[in-house]
Parts: C-alpha cells; sequence; structure tokens
C-alpha cells in the first residue's frame, strides 16, 4: 500500500460521501445483468423481467440514497473546503457521471438484453442465422466501446470536464460484459444435442453464476455499510479494480485505489477478501475436485421408463441388458451405457411425410397433405396412387437393435416400401381403392414383420394403419366426379319416377272423368228416348180420334211458326195450271 | 512439498497420457485396420480394449461394421421395350474385407465415399438388368408377367460381385425399393387416368339418362294407354244409349208409323226453315187457298 494511500487511509476513518455513485451504479446494474444472465441461461423469461425491474428500482433507490446521504454529509460538514469538495462532488456527479454511468450501464444492459432477446425468443425463420448475426453484433459492439472510450476521454478532457476517468473504464466494462454474453446468442439457440456449439451457453451460464456471486457480495457489502455505523476497511474489490476507477474516499467501507485505466491483476494483490481470496488459494484443488466429481458421476447412469440400456466395456457389449432405474458401473472411458427407447411406441410415416405430427392435415383427396407424398407405380404402369401409412412399432430386442444394422430404423422403412411396392405393381388402382382395407393393412404388417425378422434388425412391427389410400390429388377430382355422376344417375331415375307419379294418377282421372261422361250422356239419352217416346204415344193416343182436325191445326200451326218473317210467293194454282204447257217454265228473280 | 506434489501429479497426468495412448477401444459392431508407420499391419474384429504403438508409429482406422442401408438415387433407366422407367433401390451391406475397404477409399475411413461408390455400382448394374426386361417384369396386372424378384437377384449378383470385387464389402439385398415415372410421363398418366375416370362418368350419367328416359316413356305409353281404354269404354257406352233410344223411338213409333212421319215431318219443316228462306207456294194449300175465289 502506497504512503499517500495510508495517509488517506487513516484520514478517511470518519464517513465522507457514503456511496460514490458511479460505484454503486455499477453494482446494481451489474448486479441487474447478472440475475439477466442467470435467467436468460436458463431460459428463465420471468427471471429477464425481474432483472429489469430490479435494475430499473436499484438505480431510482441508489440515487436517492446518494442523494439523503449526500444532504446528511452536507450537514454534518463542518468546514468550508469539506462543504466545497461536496458540492464539487454533487456537480461533478449531475453533469458527468451520472449520465455516463447510467449510459454505458444502460448501453451495455440494452444492447446484450436486447439482441439476447432477440435471437431466443423472435419468431424467426431461421433462429441460428440471427444468432450468429446478434453474437457478431455483439462482438462489434464491444470493439466498438473498447476502442471509443479513451477517445471519449480525451473529447470530454479537452471541452474542460472536471473528471472523465471513470468513463473508458465503465464502456470498457460494458464492452467485456457484452463479449461474455456474446455467446450466449449462439448457446441461447443451439442445443447440445444438435450442435457442440450448444457448449457455449455454459461459458454463459458460468459466467452468469460468477457475475452474480461477485456482484451479489458487493451488493451485501453496500447495503451493509448503509446501516453498520463503521465499516470495516476492505482494500480493495474485484470490479472496480478491474475497470481501473479512480473515485476517491471511502465507499461503503471500501477503500478504491487511485489510478486512471489500470487494470491490475486480480490475483496478485494479497489485500483481496472474500471470494476472490478462496477462488485465488483453492482454485486449483476446487477444479480438481469438481473434474473428479464429474469423473466418477459418469459411473452412474439411469435408465429412463421407457428405456433399456446396453453396457459396453471399452467399447465392447458386456451382455448385460439395464432395465429402467439407476444403475453403477466403472466410469468413463472404461464403461458405456447406450439407451434406446425400447418400451416406447414408435410411428413412423411411410408414403407421405406430414408437417408435424401434432398438427395433423386434413386428408382430403384433392388438396395436398404434408409436405411430400409418394407415389406407387399401379396397373401396368398406368396409374399411379398414394399410399399414406403409419406404422407403429418397438423394440423387441435392444442387442440386435443396436449391433446388427447402423440404422436399423431406416432399413425398417426400406422394408416397408417394398412391401408397399409388392401389393401395387401386381394391380390396379381400382382393385387397391375398392378392396378391404384391415385385410391390406394386416397382409402388409406380416409383410413387414417377416422382412424385420429375416434381416435381424430387434424390430417388432405392432400395427401397419392405413391412413388413407387415394389418387393423386392431380387427377383426385376425376375420381370424385364419377361418384357424382353415379349419383346424377341416380337422380335421374328418381325424377322420371317423380314424373310417372305424376302423369299416371292423372291420366287415370281423367279416364274416368271420360267414363263417368260417358255414362251421363248415356243415362240422360235414354231417359230423353223414353220421354218422348212416352209422349209421342200418349199424342198418338189422344189424337187418334179426330185425327184430321188435329193434323189441320198442326200443319198450320208449323206454316204460322215457320213462315213468320220469311218470303213468301204465293202463286195462283191457275196460273200454274195455265203455264203449264209452256216450255219456258216459271221463273222467279229472288235477288 | 508444494512443488513436489506438483511434480508428482503431472508425471501421473503425462504416464496417463502415454498409456492412452497405446491402447485404443472398438466399439462392439466395429472392426479396425491398423497400420504401422503407413502399411497395413493388421486386422482387429474383436471389440473392446487393445494394446498398439502410440502415433506416430500405429495409426488406427475404424470402421463401422454392422449392417448399413444405402439408399440410391433416383434412377432413370430404358426398359427392354424402350419404355422409361425410374428406379430407387436399397442395398444391406456391411464391410467384408476392411482392409481392402480402407484401401479403395484411399486411406479415408469415411463411409459416405463408400456408399457414394456403392451407389455407382448399383446403378451400373440396375441399368445393365433392365435392358434384359420388360416394364411389366416390374408392374404388370397380370402377375405371370411379373418378374421382380428375378430382376433384384440379377442386380444383386452383379453389385455382390463387383462390391467384392472393388470395395471388399458384402452386399447382403439389392432390393427394388420405388418405381416411378419420367415427369412427362407422369402428365401423360394423369392424362389417361383423367380420361378413363371422365370415361366411368360418362358412362353412369349416360345409364342414367337411359333409364330416366325409358321410365318416361313407359310413363307415356301408360297413360295414353289409360285414356284410350277410358275412350273405348265412354264411346261403347255412349253407342249403348244411342241404341237403347232408338230401340225406345221404335218402339214408340211403331205403334202409329203414319202419326210419327207427320209429327216429325212437321218438325222437320220448322227446323230446315232459316230466317232467310223463300218460299214460293201455291193457292191450294191451306191456308192460302183462301185466297183464291169461291
Amino acid at each position: 500500500m502506497s504512503d499517500e494511500v495510508k495517509q488517506e487511509d487513516k484520514a478517511g476513518q470518519g464517513r465522507g460521501p457514503l456511496l460514490d455513485p458511479e460505484i454503486f451504479l455499477a453494482v446494481v446494474i451489474v448486479f441487474g445483468i447478472a440475475l439477466a444472465w442467470i435467467g436468460l441461461a436458463f431460459r428463465i423469461p420471468s427471471a429477464l423481467i425481474g432483472a429489469l425491474t430490479l435494475g430499473t428500482i436499484a438505480l431510482v433507490t441508489g440515487d436517492l440514497v446518494w442523494s439523503l446521504d449526500f444532504l446528511r454529509a452536507a450537514g454534518e460538514a463542518k468546514d468550508e473546503g469539506t462543504k466545497k469538495a461536496l458540492n464539487l462532488e454533487r456537480d461533478r456527479f449531475n453533469r458527468v457521471h451520472r449520465p455516463l454511468s447510467l449510459l454505458a450501464g444502460s448501453l451495455a444492459f440494452v444492447i446484450f438484453t436486447g439482441w439476447t432477446v432477440f435471437a431466443s425468443f423472435a419468431a424467426v425463420p431461421d433462429k441460428a442465422l440471427w444468432a450468429w448475426i446478434a453474437f457478431a453484433a455483439n462482438i462489434l459492439t464491444g470493439v466498438l466501446l473498447w476502442w471509443i472510450g479513451p477517445k471519449l476521454s480525451t473529447g470530454l478532457k479537452s471541452s474542460g470536464s472536471e473528471s472523465t476517468g471513470t468513463l473508458t473504464p465503465w464502456l470498457r466494462f460494458s464492452a467485456i460484459i457484452i463479449w461474455i454474453a456474446a455467446p450466449a446468442s449462439i448457446g441461447s439457440v443451439y442445443s447440445i444435442e444438435s450442435s457442440p456449439v450448444g457448449y457455449l451457453i455454459w461459458l454463459y451460464r458460468i459466467a452468469g453464476i460468477l457475475a452474480l456471486a461477485f456482484q451479489a457480495e458487493l451488493f451485501i457489502r453496500a447495503s451493509w455499510s448503509l446501516i453498520s455505523p463503521k465499516a470495516k476497511v476492505i482494500e480493495e474489490t474485484p470490479l472496480p479494480t478491474l475497470i481501473g476507477s479512480i473515485s476517491m474516499g471511502w465507499q461503503y467501507g471500501i477503500r478504491i485505489e487511485k489510478g486512471e485505466n489500470r487494470i491490475p491483476s486480480l490475483f496478485s494483490d494479497n489485500r483481496l477478501r472474500w471470494l476472490t481470496v478462496f477462488f485465488r488459494q483453492s482454485l486449483p484443488r476446487v477444479v480438481l475436485g469438481l473434474l473428479a466429481i464429474m469423473w466418477l458421476a459418469t459411473s452412474f447412469v439411469q435408465v429412463g421408463v421407457s428405456e433399456q440400456g446396453v453396457r459396453e466395456r471399452f467399447g465392447g457389449f458386456t451382455g448385460e441388458i439395464l432395465e429402467p432405474g439407476m444403475h453403477v458401473g466403472w466410469p468413463w472411458p472404461i464403461d458405456r451405457v447406450r439407451r434406446f427407447p425400447s418400451r416406447r411406441l414408435h410411428i413412423m410415416q411411410i408414403g407421405f411425410q406430414a408437417q408435424e405430427y401434432a398438427t395433423r392435415t386434413n386428408l382430403i383427396w384433392t388438396e395436398a397433405h404434408g409436405i411430400e407424398e409418394d407415389r406407387f407405380v399401379t396397373a401396368n404402369g398406368n396409374e399411379v396412387i398414394s399410399f399414406d401409412i403409419e406404422l407403429y412399432y418397438r423394440i423387441s430386442d435392444i442387442v440386435k437393435f443396436a449391433y446388427t444394422s447402423n440404422n436399423p430404423e431406416a432399413l425398417l422403412k426400406d422394408i416397408a416400401y417394398k412391401a408397399i411396392l409388392l401389393r401395387t405393381n401386381a394391380t390396379d388402382s381400382d382393385s387397391l381403392l375398392s378392396r378391404d382395407r384391415s385385410e391390406l393393412a394386416s397382409g402388409l404388417k406380416e409383410d413387414i414383420q417377416r422382412a424385420c425378422d429375416s434381416e435381424e434388425i430387434g424390430i417388432d412391427v405392432s400395427q401397419v394403419a392405413i391412413i388413407a389410400i387415394h389418387p393423386p390429388f392431380e387427377v383426385a377430382a376425376y375420381y370424385q366426379a364419377v361418384v357424382s355422376m353415379q349419383v346424377y344417375a341416380d337422380t335421374l331415375a328418381i325424377q322420371a319416377s317423380t314424373y310417372r307419379e305424376e302423369i299416371i294418377p292423372t291420366r287415370q282421372a281423367e279416364a274416368q272423368i271420360s267414363i263417368d261422361e260417358a255414362s251421363a250422356y248415356a243415362a240422360r239419352r235414354v231417359a230423353i228416348a223414353r220421354g218422348e217416346a212416352q209422349g209421342f204415344t200418349l199424342v198418338a193416343d189422344a189424337a187418334r180420334p179426330a185425327f184430321d182436325v188435329y193434323s189441320f191445326r198442326r200443319r198450320i200451326s208449323a206454316l204460322e211458326t215457320g213462315l213468320e218473317g220469311k218470303r213468301l210467293f204465293i202463286v195462283s194454282s191457275r196460273f200454274i195450271e195455265s203455264e203449264r204447257g209452256d216450255d219456258r217454265g216459271l221463273w222467279f228473280d229472288l235477288r | 512439498m508444494q512443488k513436489r506434489i506438483r511434480v508428482t501429479i503431472g508425471l501421473g497426468v503425462v504416464i496417463l497420457l502415454l498409456i492412452s495412448a497405446c491402447m485404443y477401444q472398438l466399439r462392439e459392431g466395429s472392426v479396425a485396420v491398423i497400420t504401422r508407420l503407413g502399411r497395413p499391419h493388421r486386422t482387429e474384429l474383436n471389440a473392446g480394449l487393445h494394446l498398439r504403438y502410440p502415433w506416430p508409429i500405429e495409426n488406427v482406422y475404424r470402421f463401422d461394421n454392422r449392417k448399413r442401408v444405402l439408399e440410391t438415387s433416383f434412377t432413370e433407366t430404358l426398359t427392354r421395350e424402350r419404355k422409361n422407367v425410374i428406379l430407387l433401390n436399397y442395398a444391406v451391406w456391411d464391410i467384408n474385407d476392411p482392409l481392402k475397404f480402407l484401401q479403395a477409399l484411399h486411406g479415408a475411413a469415411d463411409l459416405q465415399i463408400a456408399e457414394m461408390l456403392l451407389d455407382g455400382i448399383i446403378t451400373d448394374a440396375k441399368n445393365a438388368v433392365m435392358g434384359n426386361y420388360d416394364l411389366s417384369a416390374l408392374v404388370s396386372t397380370n402377375e405371370e408377367d411379373l418378374n421382380l424378384a428375378a430382376i433384384e437377384q440379377d442386380i444383386h449378383t452383379l453389385v455382390a460381385q463387383a462390391a467384392e470385387e472393388q470395395l471388399g464389402v458384402n452386399v447382403y439385398e439389392v432390393a427394388i425399393l420405388r418405381l416411378a415415372l419420367p415427369q412427362d410421363n407422369i402428365a401423360r398418366v394423369f392424362e389417361q387416368m383423367r380420361s378413363e375416370r371422365g370415361q366411368y362418368a360418362q358412362r353412369f350419367r349416360s345409364e342414367g339418362e337411359r333409364i330416366a328416359s325409358d321410365i318416361r316413356s313407359a310413363t307415356d305409353l301408360e297413360a295414353e294407354e289409360i285414356l284410350a281404354e277410358a275412350e273405348e269404354t265412354a264411346a261403347g257406352i255412349r253407342s249403348q244409349a244411342d241404341a237403347q233410344a232408338a230401340s225406345v223411338y221404335a218402339a214408340a213409333h211403331s205403334q202409329d208409323p203414319q202419326f210419327y212421319r207427320f209429327l216429325r215431318s212437321l218438325e222437320a219443316l220448322e227446323a230446315i226453315l232459316g230466317e232467310n228462306a223463300t218460299l214460293v207456294l201455291d193457292t191450294e194449300s191451306a191456308p192460302f187457298d183462301l185466297l183464291e175465289e169461291e
């Protein structure tokens, strides 16, 4: 410890401004960032929201506490020099440190959080691409912040700003945060199973845990110093010295070394405490211990409820099959257990590939369903037909499954396709569409199982489910048109029958009317005849005694009735008699 | 003390590394070819832990020797009758001679390269064999024409021999997985299928129209028959009535024919004389005889 520092050490045994603003802000902001790291590292979105809220509250609290503490210190100040120093510090804080601290911390937080959240949660078509873009952006942003720090410091100094010593460290501290967080973009997108790049997530997680541990210590110290009347002198803490803060005086019991842009070695100073001391002294043992534990942990293996395992010793199969539960063996690389989901019912799609199993599409002949659909040639090569089949199977013999073929499921798929080929190449589509589906399915199941047994791949086919047999969707409408025409033909017959139902009764009614009319005519005719005959008889009987008189009377009456209004030419009989010998005759002009 | 511990640990690590460099594991289902200074030295077929000289003295090439299934690419080929057909095959194979296999791959233990080479062998055999068969041997409604098993056997024979000689692999089976038609042919097949279905549809339509027409025609005929029959009956009824009336009249008039003629003549006279009739009468008949002087 330098003399200058020691003198300041003694002088500063009382309490000056309790909180250096940028240090406290750094603590709370990075604490918030650390929580955000943890949340994102373990994919806990609510932790991110909590970290954002905590950071904001801490920012406001820190500012409030500083203000209260300043007022307290200003009230206790006895001499003008101290008061002036306090005022200067207040001015410095308001003009320079507060906005720059907020800017740097917020910038780091926003860029880190924004890019990482965007890469992890945004619904983008290619998350991996965006993750790599976020990674590159984080790296470039860190480089920019690291480079721009000294430039800004120089610029501010030349413009007369009193102190900009903390700006560069702040910006570089932000750059370090961003660089450590950059792999988070990648690690949050790739899973370890899909790519070794997924292991980057552990870098992120470890950095987050360490940052959280360090910041938790600082936060506890800061909080404790608020209530402790005389905080113990602690010379250094890792983060502020890492960023080379030049803040003076006592900050919640922590003494900060003078220095501008200085980054001392974390492990060379004996005045470190707590976590740093622990890590410095015990790190190798801790690391070795952890490695040993991890290595011994490989002796234990848990076989899941739907799994079985085969134990290999130095690569060779020991003959031991492991049932579900916890098992112990030799650690890696002596023993290794390969697990297979032997009790799980697997489903394999044959003839089509649906987009996602969980979101089935409607199987309509005239609509393309799924990503791909295979066609099978039939009817002497003149027709094609589609088969949509789901194959349900289990692993029946785990040893055969593991060691007979390198990809038994691929072989199963080929066997299934072959079985369908043999069922389709000897017939036509009409026969396939009309045959008994259950018989076809059971036949396929037998064929596939027989082939699996022959290949000894250790698979048991539980069921073959025929989802659909249909013509290609390009011609399906024409198949449906045949059915439509069948229905249309039935409709025509029904319409014709309806016509018959309408016409026949009508005609029968008309026929009956005609007969009834004739009967009525007959009755009337006969009645009239009888009436007239009776009348004639009566008149004849009455007229017979004086027939001459009756006949004369009737004759005259007839003349009266008939000649009324007629033109009459009455010629004397004597004139006719006199002209009888003349050949000219008697002519009348009737015009 | 600390330094002694560090040295001990360091030595221990080095010894462990040396030991691990002198051993290798061969996993179940794998084979290995060990070369010594580049020259093939031995082949190891048994799984487990084995000794070796460390690299670069000896080099271990491991191969997964479990049965592998290779799906070839779609290959368009011509049948004997010059018809295009696309075939997709699969082959089940494993390594029979690891050393020959390694040498065939130019020292690169890459099974994907092997599969690429095998694909070529299968394609060549496929083309050769299909030239001896018609399309009906692959797909036909007449089961006697089908000869799929023979085709596969011929392909397998050619492939197995070539694969053994060239790659040192066992090919257990070569089967036809899928049969497809070229894109242009598919379009024609679709056209034919559409035409065939159209024919069936038209047949049903025509049949339906014929049946409907028959029903309508029969209905019309029956209706006419009903009307005709009714008319015949009605005419008979009317005729009978007329006859009956005539007989009534005859019976009555025959009692006094002269009187009937007289009355009937008078009725006729009244009916005949129309509005515009002109009569020429002489004075011999009453009452015009009154016009003559006495």
